[in-house]
C-alpha cells in the first residue's frame, strides 16, 4: 500500500498527541509478538505503572490485565503469512487520567468468528458472581484447546478490570477476520473515578480508525507522550528488540532515534506541568527498503526560519562538503550547550544517508508543529 | 583533584574510570545523557589537573557502544584538554568499537585526524551488554 501523506491523515494522527497530557501514555505497536517482544512490551507498561501512586494490589491488577490482553494475541490469533500486510498483530496501550485502556487485534480464521462471539457474549452477559462461577466451571472441565485458551483469560479480564469486554470482528476476505478487544481499567479508589471518556481517541472506533492508517503506511509502533529522558529509553530498548537488522544498521537506527527524540525534550515547545518533557509524537514505518523515523512537536512560530534554513543549509550539501560543516561544528566549543541542535541534524542525515524531509503544518498564531521525517536504508 | 575518579555506568551514560596513580582513564558503554554537559565537565577538569603531575605513561582507552552528538563534542573537548595539557608528556590512546560497527571506527578516526594524535583501534565482539536479544531484568511472562 501506498505511503499516504495527505494532511488530513497526519491531522488524525496529531489528534493523539494533542490530547497528551502530563503522564499520559498512547503506545500502539503493530507486528511480531515473540516471547522476548512480549516482555519488552510489557517491561514498559510495567514502568509506567510503577510510577502511579496507586496501592500495588491495583497496580498487580492492571498489569495482570496487560498480560493476558497480550497473550491473547498469541492463544487466538492465526497465523495467514498470505496476507502478510493485513495480518500483523496489534497492541495499544493507552492512559488518561487513571484509566488504562488496552486494546489488542488479530487474525482468526472465520470459522472461529461465531464461536468467538458466542464466547464474549456469554461473558459480557454474566454478573460478578455468576462470572465466578462460570470461570470454576471452565476451569473444572478442562476444556482447554491446544493454544490454552477456553476463554479464561478473557474471563479473568472481565473479573480483574470490573468492565465488559468491547470487541469489532471485521471480515478481511471469505477466510479470515479481524478480531479486536478492547478492555479498560481504572486505577483510582472506586468512588473517586474520574469519568471515562466517551468518544475520543480511547474508544475501540478511533483504534480500528487508526489501525486502517498504520497498515497504509506500514507503521511499526506509534508512541505519543510527554517526552523525556524515560519514555526515550522506553522506546529504545523496544526497538533494540524489535529489528533484525545487521548490527551496523540497527546502530543507525537507534543513533537517529536517539537525536530526534532528544531533538524534541529539548527544542520542543509546549511543556506540561512543571516536567522537563514535551508533548510529541514519534513513529517508525516501513517505505519500500527503508526504515523511516517520524516526530512531530509544537515549535514556537518564530524559530520556524531559522530552523527551516538550517535544514536546507544540511539537506544542500554533498557528502564532503557535510563531514566539513560537522567537524566545524563539533569542535566549535562556543557553541556548548547541552541543547546543541545542529549536530543532530547533520547527524541524522549522515548516518542515514538520505535528505532530511520535514514539514510545518500551522496549528494556531503562536505555534506551529514541526514534522521530521529522516529514513534508512535497510 | 582526587587522586581517583570513578563513575558507574547507567543505562544512558558511560561507566568512567580515572585514576591517577595508575595513569590509567576509561570512558565505556552508552552516552545519550540528558544533560552532556554537565556530565563531561567533571572529566574536563580532572584530566586537565591530573596532567600537572601525569605519569610517565597515559593510557586512554574509548570503549562505546553508542554516543549522541552532544557527548560526541564533549568527548572532542575531553580529547582537545588531554592534547593542550599533555605537553610533552606520553599518552597512548585506544579506541575500541563492535565487530561490524564501522560507524563508530569512522568516527575515532576522525578524532584522530583532526587532533593529530595517534589511536589504537580495537575490535571487540560486543559493548552493548542489551544488544544481545536477552530480556534480562525483565519481567518474565507466567506461564
Amino acid at each position: 500500500m501506498a505511503a499516504n501523506n495527505n494532511i488530513a491523515d497526519i491531522t488524525f494522527v496529531i489528534d493523539l498527541m494533542k490530547s497528551t497530557e502530563k503522564d499520559d501514555l498512547n503506545y500502539i505497536y503493530r507486528g511480531e509478538f515473540t516471547q522476548n517482544l512480549q516482555q519488552h512490551i510489557l517491561s514498559l507498561a510495567e514502568k509506567n505503572i510503577d510510577k502511579e501512586k496507586i496501592s500495588s494490589k491495583i497496580k498487580k491488577r492492571v498489569f495482570h490485565i496487560m498480560v493476558e490482553s497480550i497473550q491473547n494475541i498469541s492463544r487466538h490469533g492465526d497465523a495467514h503469512d498470505e496476507y502478510e500486510e493485513t495480518t500483523s498483530s496489534l497492541f495499544s496501550i493507552q492512559k488518561h487520567n487513571k484509566w488504562y485502556y488496552v486494546t489488542t487485534g488479530n487474525v482468526i480464521e472465520n470459522s472461529k468468528v461465531e464461536n468467538l462471539r458466542s464466547k464474549l457474549e456469554k461473558i459480557n452477559s454474566l454478573s460478578g458472581d455468576e462470572l465466578d462461577k462460570f470461570y470454576r466451571e471452565v476451569l473444572g472441565n478442562g476444556q482447554l484447546s491446544a493454544k490454552g485458551g477456553a476463554g479464561l483469560g478473557l474471563i479473568e479480564m472481565v473479573r480483574k478490570s470490573g468492565n465488559k469486554l468491547s470487541y469489532k470482528i471485521v471480515e478481511i476476505n471469505n477466510d479470515i477476520s479481524f478480531f479486536y478487544l478492547h478492555t479498560y481499567i481504572n486505577t483510582a479508589v472506586q468512588d473517586e473515578a474520574p469519568q471515562k471518556i466517551g468518544d475520543t481517541i480511547f474508544s475501540l472506533d478511533y483504534i480500528v480508525k487508526l489501525h486502517l492508517f498504520i497498515m497504509d503506511n506500514n507503521i511499526l509502533l506509534i508512541y505519543s507522550a510527554v517526552f523525556d529522558q524515560d519514555s526515550l529509553l522506553s522506546l529504545i530498548s523496544i526497538m533494540k528488540n524489535r529489528m533484525n537488522e545487521t548490527l551496523n544498521s540497527k546502530k543507525k537506527i537507534i543513533s537517529i532515534m536517539v537525536e530526534m527524540l532528544q531533538n524534541i525534550i529539548h527544542h520542543g515547545d509546549v511543556t506540561i506541568g512543571n516536567t522537563s518533557g514535551c508533548k510529541g509524537i514519534f513513529y517508525i514505518s516501513i517505505r519500500g527498503d527503508k526504515y523511516c523515523l517520524t516526530s512531530i512537536n509544537y515549535i514556537k512560530r518564530d524559530k520556524v526560519d531559522s530552523l527551516k534554513q538550517k535544514l536546507d543549509h544540511i539537506n544542500s550539501l554533498n557528502d564532503e562538503e557535510r563531514e566539513d560543516f560537522y567537524n566545524e561544528r563539533l569542535f566549535d566549543f562556543r557553541i556548548n550547550t547541552s541543547k546543541e541542535a545542529g549536530l543532530g541534524l547533520i547527524e541524522m542525515r549522515n548516518k542515514s544517508k538520505n535528505p532530511l524531509e520535514y514539514e510545518f503544518i500551522d496549528n494556531n498564531e503562536k505555534y506551529c508543529l514541526f514534522k521530521i521525517t529522516s529514513c534508512i536504508n535497510r | 583533584m582526587n587522586n581517583q575518579l570513578i563513575i558507574k555506568k547507567t543505562e544512558d551514560s558511560p561507566a568512567v574510570i580515572m585514576d591517577a596513580e595508575k595513569g590509567y582513564v576509561c570512558i565505556s558503554g552508552i552516552s545519550w545523557p540528558e544533560d552532556a554537559l554537565s556530565f563531561y565537565n567533571p572529566l574536563h577538569d580532572w584530566i586537565r589537573e591530573y596532567f600537572n603531575n601525569p605519569q610517565k605513561i597515559t593510557n586512554i582507552e574509548f570503549k562505546f557502544a553508542y554516543f549522541n552528538t552532544a557527548s560526541a563534542k564533549q568527548i572532542a573537548k575531553f580529547i582537545t584538554t588531554i592534547k593542550e595539557s599533555m605537553k610533552d608528556n606520553k599518552i597512548a590512546v585506544k579506541w575500541f568499537y563492535e565487530k561490524e560497527d564501522s560507524e563508530m571506527l569512522k568516527t575515532g578516526k576522525r578524532y584522530a585526524n583532526i587532533l593529530n594524535i595517534d589511536f589504537e583501534f580495537i575490535e571487540t565482539e560486543r559493548q552493548d551488554e542489551d544488544d544481545n536479544n536477552s530480556a534480562e531484568g525483565v519481567y518474565k511472562i507466567q506461564k
